[in-house]
């Protein structure tokens, strides 16, 4: 019944599934397919602790423009913060978590009910969750650092919000709007005027500067005549905010974003990388590394760094002389560390992983959806809004049958864990209701004839759900970072620690660079910023980030191949069976005369 | 709207004569099939450039009549199958070269009209593909041999107007959307068979002017993108209709120049795509249509100079 | 010379090295390929049609697929080896077969004409075609590009060969509801509603809804699509249509056909005046106020020039692009 989980090795062969956005061309891969060095070099450029998303991209960065890197991990898995997790490995991780071992997270909860037929490779749970904008940096980067072609992305397209006790559809393309019977002529081409202005929201600043401190709801209001469910919609769903007092430009971005990533690769606006999330990726980055040269090392962590003689001691007991920086992800600080930043910020999460296949929540062919619950939409009258990101079986994260919801909000404190629970509950009602066996005394309309489907969008007070929904696991935690919420990156967020003597001389971690814990964001927003200044502090600009000149002649290789083949031999079936996919493509008019 | 680009006549002509010089490219041997009409917009490109000697014509004319197959009528290419478009291509050619008595007209026009259809349609070839480009390329073809027919004329003319849509535009063929190009070539055929009367010049006029875009590029149907060949396909529809200023010249001039690759010559369909000499003939051809950087006028009834189309034998015959 | 024609490729430039490289490369490439197309041209010439050169048909398509003189030979070779030595259920596969080819070709060359040519020559020839089979790969096309106009095309042929057995009309006009769904943008859609409308009638497919009624919920739809993008052609070229189309006009009472262009020369001026308030007065709005005084004045000889004039003046600033047109039609 259950799918495993296949190694990154297995999968590179395994071409393209259907629905996948992966390329067919794979190169070949050095690097992390090479055994692990036993030792590691005696002296490097850069050393790089943690494994996660933004230190891996760095390394790749650094090791694409010359640099020599050893990066080490002080986990026997790739991805640090931002890691895809089996069922045991998260064990292990909630144990160490709630030692202190793993800094930067406190009170992890799991729950596992008794006796599921699962085994715990069946599962990859994503430490941070998050989809990735069809236009944004970090596709773009995954586009010219190739790294794409290590990963299989897949589209998401159903985004839902919560109100009034119930899930609606969004309405934020242009066929939505003219194909949605409820909003009025007048509505339709306020909404759709609005959403050609925040297209090119920052060339009209006569519009919104006016708006420029107050929040996103009144701007709506005020200067496009929306009502209150277009711009709900607007603030939490398409724009991701965490609450409608957003200010105005900040929100505007945000929407934005979300537009101008509609019809890039199709009729979605986001992706999200197959086999987990964070995790992949920062994988893909760690091979590309590895091709450039980058040496690796899990099971390796940082001991000591003396700025003075650049020397950093690890944890297998061999030294390392240092020629330029030392970065450091805050969750691997070594022990007794005094330079940590302050992580002022906190993200509450909840992942349960349901046996119920969800199909209800995703378009067509789909295997995932973004839940939003907005500010007071909630029981438990939430100030912050709560957002899920759902995955089903397609995903290749968890078994078939089951789905995993990613729940997250920025409210602090018991507040925090109440709206999600809230959220929980809200959801588990939902899905109780749209997949019910239908009592045919009730729903059969006897004028019609026809058995009525109940959909997303209809309530259902009165509904006793006669099932209970069935948790094969329950994951609860407080992540604290120190990058603000929907805010951006600060570079002096990363400064070089003292390097004084008089400083703390015991301290181990003097003179190395922190980077940051991952931020509230469900997309992979300033991600790519984040490592680029980074990168900036080691090389001295970022001129040349990934300015790297990868030969692709992919094209020509095809034809040439193709010709090849055809002219060495006459023989054996061309059965060309290909089908028209759903991969999208740009085409011109022709006209010959 | 000003451009700082200028007209780059010289890098044209440069562009276009030295594409018969890439004889180590694989390019070159996978056009093999578009040889003919490729030559046709490259020697009417730099006639239009008042440099048609750039083309040695000797040569070219022995490519033309290697072309020519038993059946009348010519391929794209040696030993390639006769089809209408390379035929028209290849009476162009010969025409701008004055080597018109170098081909038997009797021949080459069985072989036309034996690509007519019972309806007064043409067919592309043997094979039946329907289309009104068909239908303009015979009845050119037929007109450069001075060999229309009433009969001809009226069945091609009969077969354009089925293919008339409400809005003033025609299709690819009865039934289907209007389309520039198609239009083009439905008004070069009633032009040629002094048919224009039938015209309702103002729709078909409204339908052509909307074509043009902010950017001031036109396309080729409501919602597409611009395209520099529809500065061909719209502007010529537009002038046989005398309707050619309802359009505005500077920004398409704008936008076709924008269009030029400024390092080796050669118009592109778009700014900042790939050259090719499709589109470089007719951004040409557009802006000669519209008066700009002193070019040879172009006809726009055959896409020719006027200079060679006064030799073609006007319907009804004297 | 080399003379392809370039759609939508991003100019590059390559370096002297980089050129040197690619011709090295390609060196041997061409050689294998001229040997290929001298051998077919050869075979071709020599009128041989065998498995083999059929064959070898396929190795250069896969190289070229534009190059048509191949393809006529390979229908050379169906028509005077295959369709000789096969027998029906031999040719039926062949055909299939060769479709499957054709569709593999498609999904790379969508605008290819000679490809969509094959095809249907193709389906001339097939024993037994399977019609919805095609009709299924036609929306896979338009999956990919909805407003592919050779997918049009071919859907009307196909549908056009499937009527032999029954009426279809009410099933496409489905069709180009849903694509407008999709998109309202989609003129292709919208231009096919016009050939499909007056069948409906003709054809008697419309129980219990008269001309008037049509009229009205189609207008309905369509007000939908104006107020959501007031800017968008498609939809006003195709208002146009409905307000003019013979079906409408001869089939409606005179009186309740005034009644309608009255009724919506008010609705776009609503829709016009609410653009104005917003800063700017939308120049399909202008144009079809023209259009509609036109008509109504067409019908009922009131004298609606003021108004107009009065349109066509505004154009003349709203719409600069087009400004020697209006200032034509003012002078009419």
């Amino acid at each position: 019944m259950s799918i495993r989980r296949p190694s990154m090795a297995e999968r590179r062969s395994s071409m393209t599934q259907e629905g996948s956005l992966r390329p067919p061309v794979v190169p070949h891969l050095a690097g992390l397919e090479k055994p692990l060095p036993e030792t590691v070099p005696e002296a490097c450029d850069v050393v790089i602790a943690g494994t996660g998303l933004t230190e891996s991209i760095l390394a790749a960065a650094l090791a694409w423009q010359g640099s020599s890197v050893l990066h080490i991990d002080a986990n026997d898995y790739y991805g640090d913060t931002t890691a895809t997790l089996t069922i045991d490995q998260l064990k292990t991780w909630v144990e160490r978590v709630n030692k202190g071992e793993i800094k930067g997270y406190q009170d992890a909860v799991l729950y596992i009910p008794r006796g599921n037929e699962f085994k715990s490779k069946d599962f990859g749970i994503d430490l941070t969750p998050k989809v990735l904008f069809c236009k944004s940096d970090l596709l773009s980067l995954l586009v010219t650092a190739r790294v794409y072609k290590y990963l299989e992305f897949l589209p998401l397209s159903s985004f839902h919000f919560f109100e009034n006790d119930n899930f609606e559809k969004m309405t934020s393309t242009k066929q939505d709007i003219f194909t949605n019977q409820t909003l009025s002529l007048a509505t339709k081409r306020s909404l759709m005027k609005f959403i050609k202005f925040s297209l090119d929201w920052e060339s009209h600043p006569d519009v919104w500067s006016p708006y420029k401190d107050a929040s996103i709801e009144t701007f709506l209001q005020e200067q496009f005549k929306l009502e209150k469910a277009q711009i709900f919609e607007l603030i939490f769903s398409i724009g991701l905010c965490n609450n409608n007092e957003t200010h105005t430009p900040e929100a505007l971005a945000r929407i934005k974003r979300y537009l101008i990533s509609y019809d890039v690769y199709g009729n979605f606006p986001v992706m999200y990388s197959k086999y987990g999330g964070a995790g992949e990726i920062s994988q893909g980055f760690c091979r590309s590394a590895a091709v450039a040269g980058a040496t690796y090392k899990l099971n390796t962590k940082l001991v000591s760094f003396d700025p003075k003689t650049k020397i950093a001691q690890l944890s297998d007991n061999s030294c390392v002389k240092i020629n330029e920086q030392i970065i450091i992800s805050p969750s691997q600080a070594p022990t007794d560390s005094k330079f940590l930043s302050k992580q002022n910020y906190e993200i509450q999460r909840l992942t349960v992983i349901v046996k119920k296949d969800c199909t209800q929540w995703f378009h067509d062919n789909e295997s995932a959806a973004v839940v939003v619950f907005p500010s007071g939409s909630l029981e438990s009258n939430n100030k912050q809004a709560v957002q899920a990101i759902i995955m089903g079986e397609g995903s290749g994260i968890t078994a078939k049958g089951t789905c995993v919801w990613y729940m997250s909000t920025i409210e602090t404190g018991k507040r925090g864990r109440d709206d999600l629970e809230a959220a929980l509950k809200a959801m588990e009602g939902s899905i109780l209701r749209e997949s019910s066996d239908l009592d045919t005394q009730d729903y059969f309309d006897n004028a019609n004839g026809m058995l009525n489907s109940v959909k997303l969008g209809q309530s259902f007070k009165d509904f006793v759900p006669k099932e209970k929904i069935q948790y094969i696991l329950k994951f609860y935690y407080i992540q604290f970072t120190s990058i603000p919420h929907a805010g951006v990156v600060n570079p002096n967020l990363y400064r070089k620690n003292s390097v004084h003597v008089e400083d703390d001389v015991d301290a181990p971690d003097r003179g190395v660079i922190y980077s940051s814990l991952p931020s509230s964001e469900i997309s992979y927003d300033g991600i790519v910023t984040a490592s680029k200044i980074l990168y900036e502090k080691v090389v001295g600009s970022d001129d040349d980030f990934f300015d790297v000149d990868f030969e692709d002649d992919d094209d020509e290789g095809s034809i040439a191949n193709n010709l090849e083949s055809a002219i060495a031999e006459d023989d054996d079936d061309d059965e060309h069976i290909v089908e028209p996919g759903a991969a999208p493509v740009e085409f011109a008019e022709d006209m010959e005369l | 709207m000003e451009t700082t680009t200028s007209f780059l006549r010289d890098k044209h002509i440069a562009y276009i004569t030295s594409l018969d010089t890439k004889h180590r490219d694989l390019a070159y041997y996978l056009t093999e099939h578009l040889r003919m009409n490729g030559t046709y917009w490259g020697l009417t490109a730099l006639c239009l450039l008042d440099s048609r000697d750039s083309f040695k014509k000797e040569d070219v004319v022995e490519f033309v009549l290697s072309c020519r197959n038993p059946d009348g009528g010519f391929g794209a290419f040696r030993g390639h199958d006769s089809h209408l478009l390379s035929t028209l291509s290849a009476l162009q050619i010969l025409l701008m070269f004055d080597s018109l008595d170098s081909v038997d007209g009797e021949e080459t026009s069985r072989f036309i009209l034996s690509n007519r259809l019972p309806n007064g349609a043409f067919q592309g070839d043997r094979f039946g593909e329907i289309d009104t480009r068909f239908v303009y390329t015979a009845v050119q073809s037929l007109a450069i041999l001075g060999r229309l027919t009433q009969d001809v004329v009226d069945g091609a003319c009969s077969f354009v107007q089925s293919c008339l849509n409400f809005d003033g535009g025609y299709g690819q063929r009865p039934g289907a959307e209007s389309h520039s190009a198609q239009v083009f070539t439905c008004l070069g055929t009633l032009a040629l068979c002094n048919k224009l009367d039938v015209v309702d010049r103002d729709l078909t006029g409204w339908w052509l002017a909307e074509r043009q875009l902010e950017d001031g590029g036109l396309n080729g149907r409501p919602g597409k993108l611009p395209d520099v060949c529809y500065s061909w396909w719209v502007l010529s529809s537009l002038a046989i209709i005398d309707r050619l200023h309802w359009i505005d010249y500077d920004r398409l001039r704008d936008f076709i120049l924008k269009s030029q690759d400024e390092v080796t010559g050669g118009i592109s369909d778009r700014p900042d795509n790939q050259v090719d000499v499709f589109h470089t003939l007719f951004g040409i051809a557009g802006l000669s249509l519209m008066g700009f950087e002193g070019l040879q006028p172009v006809d726009p009834r055959y896409c020719l100079p006027e200079c060679v189309s006064e030799k073609i034998a006007k319907w009804p015959y004297a | 010379m080399v003379s392809s024609i370039q759609h939508g490729i991003k100019r590059f430039h390559l370096s002297e090295e980089a050129r040197r490289q690619k011709l090295a490369k390609e060196e041997h490439t061409i050689k294998n390929y001229r040997a290929l197309t001298e051998n077919v041209l050869t075979l071709k010439a020599q009128g041989v049609f065998n498995d083999s050169a059929f064959k070898k048909t396929t190795d250069i398509l896969d190289v070229n697929p534009e190059f048509y003189t191949v393809w006529n030979y390979r229908r050379d070779i169906i028509v005077n080896h295959y369709m000789q030595s096969l027998g029906e259920e031999g040719l039926v596969d062949l055909f299939d077969k060769e479709l499957l080819y054709n569709m593999a070709k498609f999904r790379e060359f969508p605008k290819v004409y000679w490809i969509w040519n094959h095809r249907t020559w193709l389906l001339e020839n097939h024993p037994r075609v399977n019609w919805e089979n095609e009709l299924l790969l036609v929306e896979k096309i338009h999956k990919l590009d909805p407003r592919n106009f050779h997918g049009w095309t071919y859907r009307r042929y196909i549908i056009s060969h499937m009527e032999k057995d029954k009426d279809l009309t009410l099933q496409e006009f489905e069709y180009t509801t849903k694509m407008i769904n999709a998109n309202f943008s989609n003129f292709s859609a919208l231009h096919n509603r016009t050939k499909l409308i007056p069948k409906l009638f003709e054809r008697g497919l419309l129980i219990n809804t008269t001309h008037a009624q049509f009229l009205t919920k189609e207008l309905e739809y369509l007000h939908n699509a104006m107020y959501t993008d007031p800017d968008d052609q498609s939809v006003f070229i195709y208002l146009r249509w409905l307000l003019t189309s013979d079906i409408f006009v001869q089939n409606i009472p005179e009186e309740q056909y005034i009644e309608f262009l009255q009724q919506e020369l008010e609705t776009v001026k609503e829709l016009n005046q609410l653009e104005k308030d917003d800063g700017k007065e939308n120049s399909w709005c202008l144009q079809t106020v023209v259009t509609i005084n036109q008509l109504i004045q067409g019908q009922t000889g009131e004298d609606k020039s003021e108004e107009i004039t009065q349109c066509l003046k505004l154009l003349v600033d709203v719409d600069p692009l087009r400004r020697n047109r209006y200032i034509d039609l003012m002078k009419r």
